[in-house]
């Protein structure tokens, strides 16, 4: 590493550009940015856990689930709709992605879609 | 330990300055450190093998980005169409290798080396798009990389919306694309580390060997240090700085085409923000916005450091959307710590 030279500061250059400020400011700064990094972490760990929302795509509303990392979604009652049977559910609205109740467990907050299938 | 002896030599003042000089340096080093032995105390299987592994595996599917964006960040620049850029090639990519394909109807699956063929060229003429703005121009690299970001996302949203598609995800590849990328290299225990670990070994190491051990890595770094004076001395700065662009873009095409395999899942938003997490791993590792100072490894330092804090978030449940103000923060305080390193050298 370098010696630190704080009597004679570079100006800053390159993406930095025209930018003037002392090293002093930037000490603050950096306290200032750990400090709320800090607190957005703790803040983070307060509010905990991910949502699961089911999207019936026009069937019956079915609620929503709070989880954390590494659970398994519960399997609710299957939504019903006039004229079509419910399939299953799936990540994405295509229904190419589908949700493996048994096997899958939750990573992040994700919305799943019910596929449908016409009568 | 000779550090330790001259600390000890030094009167108090002195010292005072050289303890808040090294807190200050390594203020990132030590925020990620308590953060990691926190996650870890939380939740220790964090740290189990099956989780590093899979850390590991992220790490070198997020480096060969990071690479290219450093390149450009050595020569005092920046590339904001990166994530996009990752995201088209992982689109054309996916769009040439699906079982059914309802983009190009009727398409059998294209064998890999087209794909890559074909995403190779696409990154090149982004990136000589971007780097002939900027030579020949001088357009400022915010201006032009801004442009590129939003053509390449209009161009993305344009080709899923081709033959029967209709704007929908990609997926189904096909399983001999699938295999190529993510089909096991060895096994750790249960954990497997797939082929594309391999493949951003060698791209890293190539990478390497250019920075380091060809006539244009030199010139690469004398552009970012001083283009003046490495015209003076010869060096054909425009022809440098269009073919660092161009090198960026295959990397980013790479990149692309590594992920679209890795995800199995390839839409419009994949891709994106991608150069936000890329750039803060390159700041972190010591590729200075100031220009014309960077390593490799600094680049892998900061790609896994990152990555073992976003996985270990994960791990605690944490919301996603939260994670943007860490990683704004993060490029924040990082930068700091950049300007201040370069303001107080020696």
């Amino acid at each position: 590493m370098q010696e630190n030279d704080h009597s004679n500061p570079k100006q800053l250059k390159g993406f930095y550009g025209k930018v003037k400020v002392s090293a002093k400011a930037l000490d603050i700064l950096i306290v200032i940015g750990t400090v709320a990094l800090f607190g957005v972490l703790a803040f983070a760990m307060e509010h905990r856990g991910y949502t699961i929302s089911f999207d019936s795509t026009g069937g019956t509303v079915v609620e929503e689930q709070k989880k954390m990392y590494g659970d398994h979604v519960d399997s609710p009652k299957d939504p019903t709709r006039e004229g079509y049977t419910f399939e299953c559910w799936s990540r994405d609205v295509g229904g190419t992605n589908p949700w493996d109740m048994e096997n899958d467990t939750v990573t992040e907050s994700m919305t799943l879609y019910a596929i449908w299938e016409q009568e | 330990m000779k550090k330790l002896d001259a600390l000890k030599a030094m009167n108090p003042e002195d010292r005072k300055r050289a303890i808040g000089d090294f807190l200050m340096n390594n203020a990132m080093f030590i925020i990620i450190a308590v953060t990691i032995i926190y996650i870890w105390i939380r939740v220790p299987s964090f740290l189990s093998i099956t989780s590093i592994i899979n850390i590991i595996n992220l790490t070198a599917a997020k480096l060969p980005i990071a690479l290219g964006v450093g390149g450009c960040i050595i020569l005092a620049g920046t590339d904001i169409s990166a994530g996009r850029q990752v995201g088209l090639a992982a689109c054309i990519s996916a769009g040439l290798q699906l079982t059914v394909n309802k983009l190009f109807p009727g398409l059998g699956v294209m064998p890999i080396p087209v794909a890559l063929l074909a995403v190779i060229v696409t990154g090149s003429i982004i990136g000589l798009v971007n780097g002939f703005c900027m030579a020949q121009f001088k357009v400022h690299p915010f201006i032009v990389t801004l442009s590129t970001q939003l053509i390449v996302y209009g161009v993305i949203l344009m080709f899923l919306q081709l033959g029967t598609n209709g704007g929908q995800t990609l997926s189904g590849m096909s399983e001999g694309y699938r295999n190529f990328i993510s089909g096991t290299l060895f096994t750790v225990g249960t954990a497997k580390v797939p082929m594309y670990v391999l493949y951003s070994v060698i791209i890293t190491a190539i990478v390497w060997v250019i920075w380091n051990k060809t006539a244009f890595g030199k010139n690469m770094f004398a552009v970012g240090s001083n283009e003046d004076a490495a015209n003076v001395s010869g060096v054909n700065v425009k022809k440098t700085i269009i073919l660092v662009f161009i090198m960026a873009g295959i990397l980013y095409a790479i990149t692309g085409f590594i992920d679209a395999a890795r995800i199995a899942s390839v839409n419009a938003t994949t891709g994106l923000n991608y150069e936000a997490d890329a750039i803060a791993a390159c700041v972190i590792g010591g590729i200075s916005f100031v220009g014309g100072i960077g390593k490799v490894s600094g680049a892998i330092i900061g790609v896994l450091l990152l990555q073992v804090i976003f996985v270990g978030l994960n791990f605690l449940s944490v919301d996603a959307n939260l994670l943007y103000i860490v990683k704004g923060l993060i490029i924040l305080v990082a930068c700091c710590i950049d300007m201040r390193k370069y303001l107080v050298r020696k």
